[in-house]
């Protein structure tokens, strides 16, 4: 090497990564304050792990490769719930990928653009942007890429030193990241075959990586599947939206080193003065032009982009963002997003928590069909509701969350345990478990919950106050809550399965103060067309202090009224004139124009009526009770 | 010549003398002899005072609930050395070894444990001496058990489990995860020994069925066939590990609004029946499956000469809606019919205990080894004793035909029990002390039948059970370990190697008194 070339190389290495910093610092922003990690957190969804410190819990996972890497992930995950130390997480393993595919790629190819070595970054973009769990995935190729760097650096040592400091590091890498160690064995094999052309180590790496696997099922009494393909992306433990994203980066890595390889082979031959062909000589063309550089590298990051946003899964952060603003009571924050929603028929846990946040900021019965409606997406039968649910643990969650605040500790129960099944032991679904326990009075059995609760370095806290404070009272007569639930429980003892009427009606029988229960009976009524049942339940505004008939309450009975042809008995309240216009030209656009333009008149009636009980009776779809 | 020592030997030398110093200044200090007495017996988590101790149980280490800052516990005997145990958090962790040969050399004689505790101006107090009983009798040194969340009806991660009861290790026998997340239930060996065993489980991906393994041989059955649908469930198996005799429920549950426990189950039917292993066969009676009654939990004496099971007239039929109306009305009785496995001969139906009579409902009976008791759960109506909170033990003496509570039964649910191979030890699953998460507790009988105060299965963390949000279900103490267990169990039971895919129902009987063949099959649905 010359003295200038040296100089060159010296200049390049001391250089600040400007652009691998950019790239970080942009990763983080987005995931921050776009993506917002702690919507991850917050998600009721299965194979989102909880986390207890200590030697009893962590020797699960110690027991079985992978696990070690699963459980970190899963402390890691609880920071999730603060955005800007997840979105740090998230860099911070991307950043580390990155740079080892770059220092992996510079080992094969001699030269790699820093633009080549973010792909990896963009591909764990795309996956955080649809809120995909893929801290345990990302930590397992992270550790077969650093110990593949580790390898690749060795020098002057001979085949069989090789092979055992290659099988070291195999051991090591299998146990902390089970299948990931296959991405190591065949980087290290390639490295030794194109690289070194050392054929023979090569295939005895190939083989000691794909075998290892076989030996460790036996060792660590583990199905061969999962000693094979855990933490890999095709494994049932992997996030399925994850897998195919994650199988292009593993393809990504394997197919870059071998790319990388085969240009700097032809470029040497090039430089060899050997007949060259054209796109060796194209791609050195390239890289010698600055504009053209400069060209490339925009296309490149302008795909990147490109690709970032149209991954983003913006109706799931919508529904992300209810359900977590639910969880945490900010109702406002609910039906403002709600407002912005693109509704489907299938976000009906995002209505169930639009419905509860209407109800709790007093307007479930003024507001509550401004909002697409269906008597899903208010309340069902304990039966119904675990079917409806299926296996989903949010909508299961959210059902106890409702039932909860009805008052209905037992069915809430049943719920939130069916979601624990699902879930395990998140956070806020050991809070829940602990609160109905203490509700019903059970303070050794909610103090379980609260104990494991307790062990989360992350989110214990409040378990630990909880239990310091039943220590004193163990009935938390103080809680102003729990009192309120003790109060609203129903009795006696019923174990038919409620239909929704009865359900609520029982809570109004024990409790006719209760205002939720209330609300959501007529709002039920209404969702069924049963206007005459709306009206019966008219008496109980005036237990429940309402000044004046909510609106959409006043809409049913107009309905009711003109339905039965008779004026009706309201006593001392009425029916606003507001109200009672709308209803006159309500009926006079549909009577008029109806029979005439069908499509027309539902367009005028959407667009001036759509957030009326009348709009909703008259044209939107399912029959009676 | 003089011979120098190597530096590290110095230097090492020197670093122990250090250690030993440090430790000695730096140690919390016992408690003298004349300390003052505390006048009362220290609380202590878990409740270990006053028990009787399997000379072989491992170290019952518990936590000091008295407010302090160092405390100690001596635990001493008639014979041996006693064991000093100091610490500044009072979680006690007892030496094993010390622990085990302690209670070795003394058996049959008591075991004392005191507790001091330095409180913060330093002075110490001594609590009230708590003696305890060791036993002469082991306890068998196994115990497997299943692992669930407390939902019941659905389930996430769930396996069984065997604990050494004389150390803490603990083994996957099978783990659910191992089987895409299908249900592994109800595990059954014969006499405590592992040469016959038997578990159940349901689909998943694997099918729906039994497992049963003798000899280390496993085979994968399925107890179902055209006039049968469901799979079996309660089984017992004959002594003679020729036979099983199962029931075949049809399961449904429901929910409470206004009561502690919220679940519960109920049979909307149910019968019995015989698989005989010999012949592949299954074999029943109307004694034991009839439409008019719901038969359930079977259990062969252990003579082999009569099968008892529990047995309830059917008040509703299975199309009803649940729970049926008179859901609270089902109390069980106490039945046993003779069966001559040779011959395929069945006896006289025989009321042994009318639970209508009694007013009370029973079920899960389990005889004790010499056959002499007979353990049962008894609750005010249902089946399934574990959701009755007011479900005890009782035992009933097969040589007068008296029964009485066993004083180890909690406030709680108490059911689930398992008899030691030598018929001195209990072990049973109890909702005691929470109300809700079933825990393992241990029991010694004595010669009489009279039960001593039950001790929660010991764990190396003595706050074990304090976050533990699993349930301990079908606690079943063994001699030895289960000899097919983790992976290898799991790949058998995801083979698609059946012994039989639907048993042929070829002997069942009309009559009682006919023998096997003699009559079209009578065995019915039970769903």
């Amino acid at each position: 090497m010359t003295p200038d070339a040296a100089a060159s190389v010296a200049a390049r290495r001391s250089r600040v990564p400007v652009l691998q910093i950019l790239g970080l610092l942009l990763f983080y922003l987005y995931v921050w304050l776009r993506v917002d990690p702690g919507l991850l957190f917050y998600w009721t969804r299965y194979g989102l792990p909880g986390f207890t410190l200590g030697l009893r819990h962590a020797r699960p996972f110690l027991a079985r490769p992978g696990g070690a890497i699963e459980y970190v992930s899963a402390f890691l995950f609880q920071l999730y719930a603060f955005s800007w130390a997840g979105a740090l997480i998230m860099a911070l393993v991307a950043a580390g990928i990155c740079a080892c595919t770059h220092a992996l790629f510079r080992a094969f190819g001699g030269r790699c653009s820093a633009l080549i070595a973010l792909v990896p970054g963009v591909l764990l973009l795309v996956l955080h942007g649809r809120y995909a769990y893929v801290l345990p995935n990302a930590l397992a190729v992270l550790t077969a890429l650093a110990a593949a760097c580790a390898y690749v650096r060795l020098r002057r040592l001979r085949a069989p030193q090789r092979l055992a400091t290659f099988a070291g590091l195999l051991a090591a890498t299998y146990y902390l990241a089970c299948g990931a160690a296959l991405l190591y064995a065949a980087l290290c094999a390639l490295a030794e075959l194109l690289v070194r052309g050392r054929r023979s180590l090569s295939l005895a790496m190939a083989i000691l990586g794909g075998g290892l696997p076989a030996p460790a099922a036996i060792v660590f009494n583990i199905r061969f599947r999962d000693a094979y393909l855990r933490l890999l992306p095709f494994h049932p433990a992997t996030d399925e939206r994850a897998s195919a994203a994650l199988a292009g980066l593993y393809g990504f890595l394997l197919l870059g080193v071998c790319l990388g390889y085969v240009l700097r082979a032809r470029e040497a031959g090039a430089d060899r003065a050997r007949p060259v062909r054209k796109a060796a000589r194209a791609m050195a063309w390239v890289r010698r032009s600055a504009p053209l550089r400069a060209v490339a590298a925009a296309v490149l990051v302008g795909a990147a982009t490109l690709t970032v946003l149209a991954g983003f899964d913006s109706r799931l952060n919508s529904y992300l963002v209810i359900g977590r603003a639910a969880r945490r009571g900010e109702w406002e924050e609910v039906v403002r997003v709600g407002r912005g929603v693109d509704w489907r028929p299938d976000a009906f846990v995002a209505a169930l928590n639009l419905n509860r946040a209407l109800c709790h900021s007093g307007r479930l019965l003024e507001d509550m069909f401004s909002f697409p409606q269906s008597r899903s997406g208010l309340l069902m039968s304990p039966v119904a509701m675990v079917g409806v649910a299926g296996s989903s643990a949010g909508a299961l969650m959210t059902f106890s969350d409702i039932l909860l605040d009805l008052g209905r500790v037992n069915e809430s129960e049943h719920m939130a345990l069916e979601a624990f099944c699902r879930v395990g032991d998140r956070p806020w679904v050991l809070e829940r478990l602990a609160m109905m326990q203490l509700a019903k009075g059970q303070a050794a059995a909610g103090s379980i919950y609260l104990h494991s609760l307790a062990g989360n370095p992350v989110h214990g806290r409040r378990a630990r106050a909880l239990l310091r404070e039943l220590a004193s009272d163990p009935m938390l007569s103080a809680r102003a809550e729990l009192r309120q639930l003790r109060a609203a429980m129903p009795h006696p003892d019923d174990s038919t399965d409620p239909t929704v009427e009865s359900l609520l009606t029982q809570l109004l029988q024990t409790n006719p103060k209760n205002r939720m229960a209330f609300e959501y009976l007529v709002a039920y009524y209404m969702l069924t067309r049963q206007t005459g049942k709306v009206f019966a339940e008219l008496p109980r505004l005036d237990d429940l202090g309402y000044d004046r008939i909510p609106r959409h309450m006043e809409e049913a009975l107009l309905i009711h009224s003109a339905q039965s042809g008779t004026p009706l008995d309201l006593g001392r309240r009425s029916i606003s004139g507001e109200t009672s216009l709308r209803f006159a030209r309500f009926m006079q656009v549909l009577q008029e124009g109806y029979q005439r333009d069908p499509k027309g008149t539902f367009k005028a009636l959407e667009r001036d009526f759509g957030d009326t009980y009348f709009f909703y009776y008259q044209f939107a779809p399912g029959g009676g009770p | 010549m003089r011979i120098r020592p190597a530096p590290t030997i110095v230097a090492g030398a020197i670093a122990a003398a250090v250690t030993v110093v440090a430790c000695v200044l730096l140690s919390p200090g016992g408690p003298k002899p004349n300390v003052p007495q505390a006048g009362a017996a220290a609380r202590i988590r878990p409740d270990y005072s006053g028990l009787t101790l399997p000379p072989n149980i491992a170290p019952l280490n518990f936590r000091i609930m008295e407010p302090g800052s160092a405390y100690e516990v001596r635990v001493r005997s008639a014979n041996g050395r006693p064991i000093r145990v100091h610490s500044r958090t009072g979680k006690i962790a007892i030496p094993r070894r010390r622990w085990r040969r302690l209670l070795d050399v003394n058996r049959g004689g008591e075991l004392h444990v005191d507790v001091y505790v330095r409180g913060d101006g330093g002075a110490w107090r001594r609590y009230d001496t708590m003696t305890s009983t060791i036993a002469g009798d082991e306890i068998d040194p196994y115990l497997v058990y299943r692992s669930i969340e407390p939902a019941y009806n659905i389930y996430g991660q769930m396996g069984l489990y065997e604990r050494d009861l004389e150390s803490y290790r603990e083994d996957i026998v099978v783990h659910n995860s191992a089987l895409d997340g299908g249900c592994v239930h109800c595990h059954t060996f014969c006499q405590n020994g592992t040469d016959a065993m038997l578990l159940h489980f349901r689909p998943g991906s694997f099918g729906a069925g039994m497992l049963l393994i003798r000899n280390g041989v496993a085979e994968k059955a399925r107890a179902q066939s055209a006039v049968n649908p469901l799979p079996a469930a309660y089984t017992t198996w004959h002594p003679s590990q020729r036979a099983l005799a199962f029931s075949v429920n049809h399961v449904r549950v429901f929910f409470h609004s206004d009561r502690p426990e919220p679940r519960e189950f109920i049979d909307m039917a149910s019968d019995l029946a015989i698989y005989e292993l010999d012949s592949y066969s299954v074999t029943s009676t109307p004694a034991i499956s009839s439409p008019d009654y719901m038969e359930t939990w079977p259990r062969w004496s252990p003579d082999g000469e009569y099968l008892y099971f529990c047995r309830a007239p059917a008040l509703w039929t299975e199309l009803e809606p649940v729970p049926p109306e008179r859901f609270a009305d089902v109390r069980y009785s106490l039945m046993r019919i003779r069966y001559d496995l040779a011959s395929g001969e069945w006896g006289e139906l025989e009321t042994v205990l009318d639970g209508d009579a009694m007013g009370r409902s029973i079920s899960q009976p389990r005889f004790s080894p010499d056959g002499r008791f007979l353990v049962f759960c008894m609750s005010d109506y249902s089946a399934y004793a574990t959701f009755q909170p007011d479900a005890d033990l009782y035992l009933m003496d097969l040589r007068t035909g008296t029964h009485e509570r066993l004083s180890c039964s909690s406030d709680h649910a108490d059911s689930w029990h398992s008899w030691s191979s030598n018929g001195r030890w209990l072990v049973f699953s109890s909702k005691g002390g929470n109300g809700l998460f079933n825990r393992p507790y241990i029991a010694h009988v004595d010669a009489d039948g009279r039960s001593s105060k039950p001790f929660v299965m010991p764990q190396r963390d003595p706050d074990f059970y304090l976050s533990h949000t699993r349930l301990f279900q079908t606690p079943e103490l063994i001699k030895e370990p289960v000899r097919l267990k983790g992976e290898r169990l799991a790949r058998e039971i995801r083979s698609d190697k059946w012994v039989l895919d639907e048993l042929p129902v070829t002997s069942a009987t009309g009559k009682a008194g006919q023998k096997a063949g003699e009559a079209a099959p009578m065995w019915r649905s039970g769903g």
